[in-house]
């Protein structure tokens, strides 16, 4: 029903407005309905007037009628199809002012046709405007008035006194439709004028908040207003919702915004100074210096569940305008990756699972091996921290230093099966490996020296443990053995475990003199000679089992060893079957190396061996945990060394490998032990 | 004008004392002085006192405790208080604002940062 | 223990020094102190530190060290021996004081200083916490900054 309405409805606009869709401005298209209109009315009043005419037999009052009926109807057409509304309005005024002059001349009945030319002004002066309608109106209104005052000229023959009261109402409507139309286009051409102002007023504002819309969602920083509960406000930049990693922030306090991602503290300070922020008591300036969020680090969780924290730095202002509903303006942005610049190494705590792992192990080892390998563990601790302790030793020593021991102690740590602790180590000598190519730095030196207390302080855990356990192990027949046959034990466990990793089948055979027992003095420096001598086999020496095979050897490699006591000097004899040094390997090493470059392809044989006493040099390509860090054998020169040791080496390519140390007296060995 | 200085250190006494007497705005001012916040406040009860800088770790009573009690009485609650401490963490400052100090300042001194402060509170 | 945890304390010491006494102290090695170390130094003064962690800072003077950064904060003169207790008993509770500011992720509490005095006094240090020892050597003499935390564990 509605529909249906508002169909007609709209059918009848379209006739109206000539079906112009172009017609918004209010005075053109109220003439254009105006005229429609008329032209309509006047096709179908003249139609009716013709059809009278015919019927009352009066052939020359119907013609004439449908004559103008027909040019009327024509020009309804020609509006809507030129839609020259001007012409249009023209030819309605000429065909209505003939008509009606007819009707006034032919009288009509009982003199009514004149009572029609009072629409003429109100016609002429909506269609044709204010002066172009009063002139032809009033041209009209002439015409009218020499016809009722000439009574030959009209039928009804009205007295003059009539006729002046005809032209005078004829008049009088002239002149209020001319003031309606005067004013009407007056208040139109106002109306206009404040219509387009507020356009541009309009345009003026849209093209404003375009530009603050740009800014809030442009700016790498978020804006906010807050209100007196700390909740956001409805206006802010697009970046703030990726601060806070949530969307719909307006009305949201900033308290809870925060709250998953600051530390309690935090928190409780940001809420007194918000507080301060809203109250009046703390002055500006010391509220910017006091800002706890000056730069605060918020942590968020991201994928996986891993924890990311940010650097954000908030600033606040109070807005000086009293009543305001939002009375402070805060800016915040993203400083991490600044603050990351300037935060240069973190160390990452280790888990504490490795006492754990301690216990475990500790339970399956020789409480006396394990005790051996803490007093040997401190004793390495201890010697790289005299050095540092030593004033005036130049950093590169003790970052040498530092590098043999732990390179050390990961050796006895991965011998007992400490492997959480071997990777500490590992870890840890890695880092001085590279402080060492990087050149240090006195911040190194400390960061190493904080290492170094770590490592100590686990192993003092470690102690501790073993001394929870010895009091329920009651193991004597190793403490028995005495510190030979621990070494030959430790040393069969190593090379066992190396020879399974690596699967190279390996065979120990150890012998000791009976007098050849080591003092304390040399127990440890013995045992990691031993280590340093079987690492490298495995990393150098021994082949696989079906090269060797194929060379006519036991698939099973032998290392053997034998301490031996000759005239108060320890003698240690040290062989691998391997394939001895690979001094082919070691000149390329050399040739790759930017001091030995040009003389590598010269060096003879007993200067090729002397390199791999060099520390740092190694011909494994990648450095692991048993070998190819280029430490090892420096470690053994210099042990050696500094016992007053001597070290000699026979190399047979392809048969074998052997070494002969000597160390000079063997110290009341006996004693030491019993 | 009397300004009293709260240190349990009596170099740190001098030396914002000294500080002050430096600059001829405060040569002449009386100052007087406390080794902690027990003597200070029977100082303050007893005289008047035009402007209070306070330590905050002090025995018997400190900084902080101080200033709660000065605010919590009408009489001193627009007492202006400058703490000068070692504190420097913000949860501290924070602390310390909140509790009723004009100003703060960390140690050591800085004779630019203390003028700028003492200016600020129209001094 | 966390280098980060330490460094507070270093740059806290360097700040001191250049404020209050207009010097740039050198660094000297660090290394690990041991518990039973001889002590070397005639006076320490001891912050203890608890809160989320508990520990010990200590710095250590010769006496003729401390005699003479006392009388330049007297402004000239002989310092007398409370002078001097009274200077590094403020210098470390400084140095306590300002290393807050690098660790405000934990709420740590300082206590007043305390003073150890005579040729190789001890120092009670607490049990199974590394101590790091770092020497620093200013034009007047040398110094030295001890620094005992328990690790910092977050809760």
């Amino acid at each position: 029903m509605k529909k249906s309405r508002n169909l007609f409805v709209r059918a009848a606009m379209n006739i109206l407005t000539s079906g112009d869709v172009t017609l918004f401005e209010l005075g053109q298209r109220s003439r254009v309905i105006f005229l429609n209109a008329v032209t309509i009315a006047g096709a179908v009043m003249i139609s009716l007037f013709a059809v009278i005419g015919f019927l009352s037999g009066n052939v020359p009052l119907g013609l004439a009628c449908a004559v103008a009926a027909l040019i009327v109807s024509i020009n309804f057409l020609s509006i809507r199809l030129f839609r020259r509304y001007m012409l249009g309005g023209i030819v309605d005024c000429l065909v209505i002012f003939i008509f009606y002059y007819y009707l006034v001349l032919s009288g009509g009945e009982a003199g009514s046709g004149v009572l029609w030319i009072n629409t003429y002004p109100l016609i002429t002066l909506f269609l044709l405007g204010s002066v172009a309608g009063s002139v032809v109106a009033l041209t009209f209104g002439v015409a009218v008035a020499v016809a009722v005052f000439v009574p030959a000229l009209n039928a009804a023959a009205f007295s003059p006194l009539y006729s002046a009261r005809v032209i005078g109402t004829y008049f009088f409507i002239w002149l209020f439709s001319f003031i309606y139309e005067v004013v009407r286009k007056l208040t139109l051409s106002r109306l206009e004028d404040s219509n387009s102002r507020l356009a541009k007023t309009s345009d003026a504002l849209q093209a404003e908040k375009k530009q603050t819309d740009d800014i809030l969602s442009g700016v790498q920083e978020g804006i906010f207003l807050l209100n007196r509960d700390y909740c956001l406000g409805d206006v802010h930049s697009a970046y703030l919702s990726g601060i806070f990693e949530q969307e719909d922030l307006p009305g949201s306090s900033l308290l809870d915004l925060l709250r998953s991602h600051l530390p309690e503290q935090d928190l409780t300070a940001t809420a007194d100074f918000l507080e301060m922020l809203f109250g009046s008591t703390v002055n500006s300036e010391l509220l910017r210096e006091i800002n706890p969020l000056s730069e605060i680090r918020c942590t968020y969780s991201g994928e996986g569940g891993l924890v990311r924290g940010k650097m954000l730095r908030f600033t606040f202002a109070r807005i000086n305008a009293p009543d305001s509903p939002y009375p402070v303006l805060g800016v915040v942005s993203d400083v991490t990756s600044e603050y990351e610049l300037k935060q240069q190494l973190t160390v990452e705590e280790r888990k504490h699972k490795q006492s754990m792992e301690n216990l475990f192990r500790i339970i399956h080892v020789d409480p006396l091996m394990m005790r051996e390998f803490i007093s040997d563990t401190e004793a390495e601790l201890e010697h790289a921290n005299t050095l540092m302790k030593t004033e005036g030793v130049p950093g590169e020593e003790i970052l040498a230093t530092l590098g043999t021991s732990s390179h050390a102690i990961k050796g006895n740590a991965l011998l007992l099966g400490l492997d959480e602790f071997a990777s500490k180590v590992h870890a840890y000598e890695d880092s001085i490996k590279e402080i060492r190519t990087k050149g240090h730095s006195w911040r190194d030196l400390l960061a190493l020296t904080v290492g170094l207390g770590d490592i100590r302080t686990d192993l003092e855990e470690l102690n501790t443990l073993i001394s929870r356990i010895e009091k329920f192990q009651l193991n004597t027949a190793a403490r028995a053995s005495g510190a030979n046959s621990l070494l030959q034990l430790s040393l069969d466990k190593f090379i066992r475990k190396e020879s399974e990793r690596l699967e190279l089948p390996v065979h120990l055979q150890f012998q000791s003199d009976e007098d050849a027992l080591l003092s304390d003095e040399y127990r440890k420096l013995v045992k990691d000679v031993l280590v340093q001598l079987v690492r490298n086999s495995f990393a150098h020496g021994i082949e696989a089992a079906e090269r060797r095979q194929a060379k006519g050897k036991n698939p099973e490699a032998s290392i053997s060893i034998r301490l031996e006591n000759n005239d108060d000097e320890l003698l240690i004899h040290y062989r691998d079957d391997g394939a001895g040094l690979d001094l082919a390997g070691i000149r390329r090493r050399a040739a790759q190396l930017p001091l030995l470059a040009e003389r590598a392809a010269g060096l003879n044989e007993a200067e090729l061996v002397r390199l791999i006493f060099m520390p740092g040099f190694s011909t494994a390509v990648n450095a692991g945990m048993e070998a190819g860090r280029g430490e090892g054998m420096a470690l053994v020169r210099s042990r050696v060394q500094e016992a007053g040791g001597k070290l000699a080496l026979k190399n047979n390519p392809g048969q074998y490998l052997e070494w002969t140390i000597r160390l000079p007296g063997t110290g009341s060995s006996a004693a030491a032990i019993a | 004008m009397t300004i009293l200085v709260v240190d349990d250190s009596r170099i740190m006494r001098n030396i914002i004392k000294n500080t002050l007497t430096g600059n001829s705005r405060y040569a002449h001012a009386q100052y007087l002085e406390s080794p902690d916040g027990r003597e200070a406040q029977r100082i303050i009860s007893s005289q008047k006192i035009d402007l209070l800088l306070l330590d905050w770790n002090m025995p018997m009573l400190n900084g902080l405790e101080l200033v709660k009690k000065l605010r919590a009485d009408p009489l001193y609650a627009k007492l202006p208080i400058i703490m000068i401490t070692s504190e420097s963490a913000k949860y501290s400052v924070i602390e310390a604002v909140k509790a009723g100090v004009n100003d703060y300042l960390i140690k050591p001194v800085s004779e630019k940062l203390l003028m700028e402060k003492l200016e600020r509170l129209g001094f | 223990m966390n280098i980060r945890h330490i460094e507070p304390f270093i740059d806290a010491t360097v700040g001191v020094f250049r404020e209050m006494f207009g010097l740039e102290p050198d660094f000297l090695n660090p290394y690990l102190l041991q518990r039973d170390d001889r002590n070397e130094w005639d006076i320490s003064g001891i912050i203890g530190i608890g809160g989320d962690s508990k520990g010990v800072v200590v710095v250590s003077l010769s006496g003729e060290l401390a005699q003479a950064l006392t009388a330049q904060l007297l402004g000239g003169g002989v310092a007398t021996d409370d002078d001097v207790v009274d200077a590094v008993g403020e210098l470390v509770n400084i140095i306590a004081g300002n290393a807050k500011k690098g660790l405000e992720e934990y709420r740590l509490d300082i206590s007043l200083p305390s003073i150890v005095r005579g040729p190789d006094h001890k120092i009670a240090w607490q049990q199974n916490v590394p101590i790091i020892g770092i020497p620093f050597k200013i034009p007047l003499g040398r110094f030295h900054l001890s620094i005992g935390l328990e690790n910092i564990i977050t809760g």
